[in-house]
């Protein structure tokens, strides 16, 4: 037995049973639910790098397993990191039930779940590029059921996203010449600039970023946002890998730059664009490019506390996005999500208002949920080195939380006496865990977000 | 830990409320239930004044390394006269609700009350940055929710969002001075921050007051039952005033100095003259707290912040008073007068202090204006408490002693913060910037008497000029003052805004788009190869 045949092996095997029972959606949807919290509790309980004793005798498990000569490796470091992801596997398969996904989302879902850990294990770490492609591969018929016709914020996703992995693929091959060729100064120009298109289409980096409203709009929010950060975290564990393996892309004068240039702009773009929104939809698009800009200005402060931010990061924004897909997508069964559609509904369906508050201003950093003590603590050090660099985010968040406020006026729009809470028992039982959660993580962060910077042990020269 | 101690003890009586209004038990338990715990509260908090506890410390609340931002509890001179202050006005609240026990009798409201009161109590104790933040962000998350549940009118429900959107404004003001701060290495906590910090923490106390740009989100107060309505409006100002006695001497650059003062003495001019002409005490609320967190900020950029403490107290105490006196009869106004005297700021009362932050030698016409600000106050003040009221005839004998000891325990407090509650609170002050005031005060309440041949407290605004006239240009600078003007240009200037970002989402997510992409990821890379690294 391995560590990798645990969490991506019977995965992997797991979606594969759940695809063939997809039509038994109550009993795929238990299954789903039960195996990530089973995955979620043995990576937190198993121990790493001694047997497992069962009492009648000891199961070894080794950190390893080599599959047509790639190893894939999960140690102690990933282990609280793989935990924390099936936990949140676990919310959002349930979650998939509560908002009707299509029949594919638990099953295929599970795939790209096996994926993303097998992204985070394989060695050589180029491979991961081609575990991204089959992720993405695999989250299309999640995001359009088969039967229904493919929109064009699919196609563009579908787009972007595979030319990425020439780029990547290519830049693996300069910077192995790079590290033969030190001294050959276009070696390095061609490979930082494979690997900058490379992320900048993985990762919908401006301004490469506008098929991602048109997707979220355009398909299930809660599917979506789930298939968009399942592959977010997927890339930004892969940049890690490189920033790791190659010293001359660390020591690089102009990444660090570009990054924080790159994530200003991402995150400000997309506050003011928030802002003259309407829909929803589009709004939770822009609030994961925002995140993504927060993710890339962390990489930017280049020391470790900037690292720390950045992985912990990863758990704050999935359980506040989670919230704020599950209760738009909830919303959005019962009316257009949008302003206008939106009247009044904090009477209606208080919890899911409250949910979709939650999330937005969450997402606008506001103090007490989840995002906010990254977010603080990033600006500090953006700070550190020059108040300049504050600013502008500071705008985006403050966009992010003037769109809250015009939600909530509209949220209270209502000449109606009587009050009701029109969400079924499920909902409200995924609701109040993840408004729970959010407010738990905001207030006690230090309960959480270590586990999440344990992750960073994996990647020795990022220290 | 013990810092905390009244806070847990409320949080426990909130709890008691909940669980009794969930078993439908009756209010009389309930009222009592509340009063009890008030009232060993305000013994805990007065022990506190002379055994003070150690502050409740979470040092690595984050991530520890690195981090600057903590959060720290502490009850010191600045925040005991706050924390005694709201613990009494609660006290007060839920007692004087005997008097109107035997029309609404609701456990849920003084649930309410007893909820802004424990935030109100986190925000004065916060001795750091990040804990004032949760703090206000608490307080202000109950007073939404209660608002919302309580008022019914659509444009009320936009001016409580509206006013919460300006207390965010305020919290992200703090979160810059942190920035600001961390820019220059220093700030652990809010009396270490260095004045090109410490003037936007005076912005972020001057937004949520609605003194700094001026604006009133409410004209109209929200038709809360007088109790919790109280709780409610004392409770958040409290919260940020504290913030005011805590800041260094020179908290505002000098060069910046004369326009903070300029605008706050407006406000209070304003808020003063407002507060004396409306219709009532509840109407003036709002002029009354804009008035006084007028004189506090100003004798924050003046350097003395021991003034403003003494000032957010009367605002706390004689407003709690004043408030919650509607059954009014011989022996209570005689408590009135107590609680007006301890407004004057004369010699050995409780606001003489504050008066160190009004007049400032050399003589100036902004001392002038203070003077005159304090002296419509008093005016004011003399005014509403001194109107009939209700009559306390038809209340029970219980209800009638309960009520008038809930307004005495608050009157005696406030004497009691005034002569222990800080370091030279019981002084003389600037005795002959109060005797002015007060006198002036007399002597305004005789001359309109005689003019009019009615007592002060009689006057209608429809019956003499003088009041028609202030009244008509008080309404209109309410007009301009409530900043609908300012929305309805920002409206505008949206929907233009709004035209042009949905042209430009309609280019790059049109056909072109990736064609659109290409050419601004040009235009990035030239950019940055023109700066260079840096």
């Amino acid at each position: 037995m391995s560590a990798p045949q645990i969490w991506i092996g019977f995965p992997l095997l797991l979606s594969a049973i759940l695809f063939v029972l997809r039509k038994q959606t109550g009993v795929v949807w238990i299954i789903a639910i039960a195996s990530n919290i089973l995955f979620a509790l043995l990576a937190f309980f198993l121990p790493a790098g001694r047997p497992v004793d069962l009492g009648l005798f000891l199961l070894p498990i080794e950190d390893s397993l080599v599959v047509l000569g790639r190893r894939f490796i999960l140690d102690g470091g990933d282990r609280q990191f793989l935990g924390l992801i099936f936990a949140l596997g676990a919310f959002w398969f349930g979650g998939g039930r509560v908002v009707q996904a299509n029949r594919n989302f638990v099953p295929l879902g599970m795939t790209v779940m096996a994926l993303l850990a097998a992204a985070l294990a394989v060695e050589p770490f180029l491979y991961a590029a081609l575990l991204v492609e089959m992720a993405v591969l695999v989250s299309v018929p999640i995001l359009s059921p088969p039967g229904q016709p493919v929109k064009q914020g699919l196609f563009r996703f579908l787009i972007f996203q595979t030319l990425a992995m020439p780029f990547i693929l290519i830049a693996g091959w300069a910077a192995g010449a790079v590290e033969a060729n030190p001294a050959a100064p276009h070696l390095l120009q061609q490979a930082v600039v494979l690997l900058a298109l490379g992320f900048a289409f993985w990762l919908a980096v401006f301004p490469f970023y506008n098929w991602m409203p048109l997707l979220v709009s355009q398909t299930n929010p809660f599917v979506a946002s789930f298939i968009v950060l399942t592959l977010n975290t997927l890339v930004f564990l892969l940049s890690l890998d490189f920033l790791d393996a190659f010293s001359w892309l660390r020591s690089s004068d102009l990444l660090y730059p570009a990054l924080r240039l790159v994530g200003t702009l991402m995150v400000v773009t997309a506050g003011i664009w928030t802002v003259f929104q309407q829909d929803l939809t589009r709004v939770l698009a822009y609030t994961l490019i925002m995140e993504n800009g927060f993710s890339l200005l962390a990489l930017s402060l280049n020391n470790y506390v900037g690292f720390q931010i950045f992985a912990s990061m990863f758990l704050a924004r999935w359980i506040t996005i989670a919230l704020f897909s599950l209760s738009l997508t909830i919303l959005a069964q019962k009316t257009t999500p949008d302003i206008q559609g939106l009247q009044g509904f904090l009477y209606r369906m208080p919890l899911a208002s409250l949910s979709l508050l939650g999330g937005l201003l969450g997402m606008g950093g506001a103090p007490l949920l989840a995002v906010f003590p990254l977010r603080l603590f990033l600006l500090e050090n953006l700070s550190s080195a020059s108040l300049a660099y504050a600013i502008w985010p500071i705008i985006g968040m403050a966009c992010i939380l003037i769109f809250g406020l015009r939600v909530l006026v509209s949220l209270v729009e209502s000449d109606q006496k009587t009050r009701r809470a029109e969400e079924t028992r499920s909902q409200a039982f995924f609701l109040t865990g993840g408004l729970l959660f959010v407010f738990m993580l905001g207030i006690f962060p230090r309960w959480f977000l270590p586990s999440f910077q344990k992750l960073l042990e994996t990647f020795a020269q990022l220290k | 830990m013990l810092v905390l101690l009244p806070v847990f003890l409320l949080t426990l009586t909130l709890i008691a409320l909940l669980a009794l209004a969930r078993f439908k038990r009756g209010a009389g338990l309930a009222w009592l239930v509340s009063v009890s715990a008030g009232l060993l509260t305000w013994v805990v908090l007065l022990v506190q004044l002379f055994i003070r506890p150690s502050p409740f410390s979470l040092t690595e609340w984050y991530l520890g390394e690195g981090a600057t931002t903590n959060l720290v509890f502490q009850l010191d001179q600045s925040s005991w006269p706050y924390a005694f202050g709201l613990v009494s006005l609660l006290l007060a609240v839920v007692m004087s609700d005997a008097s109107r026990f035997e029309f609404q009798a609701n456990p849920l409201e003084w649930g309410g009350s007893l909820v802004v009161v424990i935030g109100g109590l986190l925000a004065v104790l916060a001795e750091t940055p990040l804990a004032l933040i949760f703090a206000w962000t608490l307080i202000d998350i109950f007073e939404l929710v209660i608002l919302l549940q309580t008022v019914e009118h659509q444009q009320q429900k936009q001016q409580a969002v509206v006013a919460f959107g300006a207390r965010l404004a305020g919290i992200m003001m703090i979160i810059w001075a942190v920035l600001v701060s961390r820019a220059g290495g220093q700030g652990l906590t809010l009396a270490s921050f260095p004045p090109q910090a410490g003037i936007f923490l005076l912005i972020a106390a001057g937004l949520r007051l609605g003194v700094i740009p001026l604006h009133l989100p409410y004209r109209e107060e929200p038709r809360l039952r007088r109790g919790l309505g109280t709780a409610i409006r004392m409770a958040v100002p409290a919260s940020s005033l504290v913030l005011l006695s805590r800041l260094p001497p020179t908290v505002v650059p000098p060069v910046w100095a004369p326009y903070f003062l300029l605008f706050t003495s407006l406000a209070a001019v304003y808020g003063s003259v407002r507060w004396l002409t409306a219709r009532d005490e509840l109407a003036g609320r709002p002029y009354w707290i804009i008035a006084i967190a007028g004189l506090a900020i100003g004798s924050a950029v003046r350097g003395r912040p021991v003034a403003a403490l003494a000032w957010g107290a009367a605002m706390l105490f004689a407003g709690g008073f004043i408030f919650l006196f509607s059954a009014r009869n011989r022996a209570l106004w005689g408590v009135a007068i107590l609680s007006w005297i301890g407004l004057t700021g004369l010699p050995f009362t409780p606001a003489a202090s504050g008066w160190q932050g009004l007049v400032v030698l050399p003589f100036s016409i902004l001392d002038v204006m203070y003077i005159l600000v304090h002296t419509l106050l008093l005016l004011g003040f003399l005014r509403h408490s001194l109107s009939p009221g209700l009559t306390m005839d038809k209340m029970e004998g219980w209800a009638k002693a309960v009520y008038s000891l809930g307004l005495v325990l608050l009157v005696i407090s406030h004497w009691l913060t005034g002569i222990f509650g800080w370091q030279s609170s019981f002084t003389v002050g600037n005795w002959w910037a109060s005797a002015a005031s007060a006198l002036l005060c007399l002597v305004g309440a005789i001359s309109i008497w005689l003019y009019t041949q009615r007592p002060l407290q009689q006057l209608e605004g429809t019956q003499t000029w003088l009041l028609v006239f202030i009244e008509k240009i008080g309404s209109a600078l309410g007009k301009i003052l409530n900043l609908n003007w300012f929305y309805r240009l920002g409206v505008f200037f949206f929907r233009i805004l709004q035209r042009l970002v949905n042209f430009l989402t309609l280019i790059l997510e049109g056909e072109g788009g990736i064609l659109w992409a290409l050419v601004l990821l040009v235009l990035i890379v030239s950019f940055l190869l023109q700066r260079g690294p840096q």
